[in-house]
């Protein structure tokens, strides 16, 4: 039995329209309207959602280390050895053969605490720019807060940093035990250069989705900060006091590094540097939530 | 009746297309003119030939693809279950299920006591323990669906996911398929099997060539559809 209905009539081309249930538009109690799909994010209702999610954060990257290692004879191992081994390579170029250490007390540990604290800032944008791209396939089928999946690549890099704290903490004790006063600010430091890598993460993540030239323009980028991060000689060997302290200031990698580098070998940290790389870090979290969440209903496709 | 669970009014989309062989742009109409309100207990079989706009109109209820003009509204985003890649690549089949469930906000512990049912109703018994990088598309679906419907999403789209399962995974997606709408939930699945249409869904609509050519009961849709493909 056919029936046509009048307001749909026109619309349809073949006219063929068939009983019952026929859902057009005056068959609707129009008053009760659906909120639409791709709703404007609010942060407060998004962070707790993600908040309630954090496992997939830790048992992401814990599979992706255990996949990533399958089948090398070390496994995770490599994960310190590798910073290690740089710290090794850098130590003998930048320390022996250059001889670029004038005089910088402990050099082997001032060497790896740039090196590790700045692998894992660049890590974390790095990942984070392919973030979206690596998980095409979850966001597609499953819907979820989505700076998840840039949550997830922060905490991978912390991972990765802290069997090399560590280490730096045991290392730095047994050159200078006085140093070990100071450990418990390691905690504050350490929560700042989380949310700094999150930050930094959801903003790689937003520009790397937007624009493929991204993913090739960061590898420099990150190279210039490398630089100007004194990640492998003290910047004071070749800068003014005022100029260093400049540095710290307009740079969050080096304020950062230098944070860690007060902490574990007692070396100096300018108040307005710390006041300063604080400020960058809630202001760059701030900027990251809002760009990321803002093109949230675009990922993944 | 149920209640309302996706609506879409006068929907269309207009993508901006680049003719290759004339070199020029053109505006072209993928969807005109949709009306669709699907409500709980609904499973909407979507037919129609190759780029009729079936997987265009699973993408706009997704909310991944945005209607050039139209409104479209729904209790909750849609998951949206489509051939293609695993949902992680390089990690086993058992890991993905993992990972999934803690997306979609499972705890250790559900986590713990949900995985076994879910790996023993893909049925793909060791493979779960090898990279999905080696999975046929068959076994990639069975994953998918698997992980998809742990929960019971209040909208499920199905963009044609099934294809790819043998006839065995087939019918057990059906039976879950019906247990999910059995829960009001809502179920929109475009298919080529006129045989799961007539058996599974409640109703039908026929898309050609962006255009609703008709809907109604499952057996007369189908019966018209195939009538039309014969001439």
């Amino acid at each position: 039995m056919l029936r046509q209905t009048a307001p749909t009539r026109k619309r349809v081309d073949r006219g063929r329209l068939l009983s019952s249930p026929v859902p057009v538009k005056n068959e609707r109690d129009t008053t009760t309207r659906l909120p639409p799909v791709q709703t404007p994010v609010e942060l407060g209702p998004y962070l707790s959602d993600l908040w309630r999610r954090r496992r997939f954060a830790l048992a992401a990257p814990a599979a992706e280390f255990r996949a990533s290692t399958a089948g090398s004879v070390l496994g995770n191992a490599w994960h310190l050895l590798s910073p290690l081994l740089l710290v090794g390579i850098y130590y003998v170029i930048f320390g022996v053969v250059l001889d670029v250490d004038r005089g910088t007390k402990n050099f082997v540990l001032f060497l790896a605490v740039g090196v590790f604290v700045f692998q894992f800032l660049s890590r974390s944008c790095v990942r984070g720019a392919s973030a979206i791209r690596t998980n095409s396939g979850l966001m597609r089928a499953l819907y979820f807060p989505r700076a998840l999946v840039v949550l997830s690549t922060t905490v991978e890099a912390a991972l990765l940093l802290s069997p090399a704290l560590v280490l730096l903490l045991v290392l730095g004790g047994i050159a200078d035990p006085s140093a070990l006063v100071l450990a418990p600010l390691l905690i504050p430091v350490l929560a700042q250069c989380l949310l700094l890598a999150f930050a930094l993460g959801l903003l790689c993540a937003n520009l790397g989705h937007k624009s493929r030239d991204f993913v090739f323009v960061l590898p420099f980028a990150l190279r210039v900060l490398f630089y100007a991060s004194g990640t492998l000689f003290d910047l004071r060997g070749f800068a003014s006091e005022r100029v260093w302290q400049l540095l710290l200031i307009a740079n969050p990698f080096a304020g950062t590094i230098q944070m860690f580098r007060a902490v574990l070998l007692n070396d100096a940290m300018p108040l307005v540097a710390v006041i300063a790389t604080v400020t960058w870090t809630a202001a760059l979290l701030a900027a990251g939530l809002v760009m990321f969440t803002r093109d949230e209903h675009s990922y993944g496709y | 009746m149920g209640t309302e669970t996706l609506v879409i009014e006068d929907g269309s989309v207009q993508v901006r297309s680049h003719d290759l062989t004339t070199n020029k742009h053109e505006q072209r109409m993928i969807l005109a003119d949709i009306n669709l309100t699907a409500r709980q207990g609904d499973i909407v079989g979507i037919i129609g030939k190759n780029g009729a706009g079936k997987s265009t109109l699973l993408r706009v209820c997704n909310g991944s693809l945005a209607l050039t003009s139209g409104t479209l509204g729904a209790v909750s985003r849609p998951h949206l279950l489509a051939i293609g890649p695993s949902l992680r690549a390089g990690l086993s089949g058992r890991q993905n299920i993992e990972i999934g469930l803690y997306a979609l906000g499972f705890s250790q512990r559900d986590v713990r006591s949900m995985i076994d049912d879910i790996a023993d109703f893909t049925d793909l018994g060791e493979h779960l323990n090898f990279s999905v990088n080696n999975y046929s598309s068959g076994m990639r679906a069975r994953l998918g669906f698997a992980i998809t419907t742990a929960i019971t999403p209040e909208i499920l789209l199905i963009d044609e996911a099934l294809a790819v399962g043998d006839t065995n995974f087939r019918a057990r997606c059906l039976e879950r398929i019906k247990e999910i709408s059995d829960q009001a939930s809502t179920i929109l699945m475009a298919t080529h099997r006129m045989s799961e249409v007539v058996s599974v869904c409640t109703r039908c609509i026929w898309l050609d060539d962006g255009k609703v050519a008709g809907q109604g009961k499952p057996r007369e849709v189908v019966k018209l559809y195939q009538a039309s493909q014969a001439q």
